[in-house]
């Protein structure tokens, strides 16, 4: 298989992580293969929270947040 | 031959695990108890959190403004449960593009090695295939 044929196989099925194990996802974007910032909001995103990428690296930033439950659970996290 | 450092010692040893049982008792206590040193460190610190503002006025203003934070990490793996989804497509361009680049030699080879390795699981930290996926295809000789 070319690396090609092998990252089309990786997608073949619609969903990546049926190929690739969560250690794999990690490297990839440790290794700066993938972007951190190229991830799509999830469904228990809070609305004050976005991800920036820093060499390989994440980082989660928070808008200011006044609710003080909301803020600790968010931080906790 | 001299069995004086072996006698002083058999003297000694009783002394030490007295000292050490006493230590263990003190730190278990210091611990578990309600009203011990722990609770009380809990207790002063959720009245600190509870105690701060999240909000101050901007420096000369009276311009409200609220607490931030930003946390660092490098492990995908530990980002929050739905917080962050993958994108696939993009996903699968960027492998793509990053795979033709080091086979240019433009990009240090770090996806290619990781390919050939797919199945690989001598090394622990860099299983990169799930497990039914290594007993579906088993390594052939000579690969990686």
């Amino acid at each position: 298989m070319t690396p090609a044929e092998q990252i089309d196989f990786l997608f073949e099925s619609g969903d990546v992580r049926k190929k690739l194990t969560q250690t794999a996802l990690g490297h990839l974007f440790y290794e700066e293969v993938l972007n951190f910032e190229r991830l799509v909001p999830g469904p228990e995103k809070p609305e004050s929270i976005r991800i920036t990428n820093d060499l390989g690296s994440y980082e989660l930033v928070s808008r200011g947040e006044t609710d003080r439950l909301a803020f600790q659970e968010m931080r906790r996290k | 031959m001299s069995v004086q450092p072996l006698e002083s010692a058999q003297k000694r040893l009783p002394g030490s695990l007295i000292a050490f049982f006493g230590f263990f008792f003190v730190t278990l206590t210091a611990f578990s108890e309600e009203g011990s040193c722990y609770h009380l460190w809990l207790k002063l610190r959720e009245q600190k959190l509870e105690s701060e503002s999240l909000t101050l006025k901007a420096k000369d203003t009276e311009t409200e403004m609220a607490f931030a934070f930003e946390k660092e990490g490098s492990w995908y793996p530990e980002l929050p449960k739905g917080w962050f989804d993958l994108d696939q497509g993009n996903m699968k361009r960027a492998m793509h593009i990053r795979a033709r680049a080091e086979a240019e030699g433009t990009k240090e080879k770090t996806l290619l090695k990781m390919l050939k390795n797919y199945l690989d699981d001598s090394d622990r930290t860099w299983i990169m295939a799930p497990a039914d996926i290594r007993k579906a295809c088993p390594k052939q000789p000579g690969q990686g």
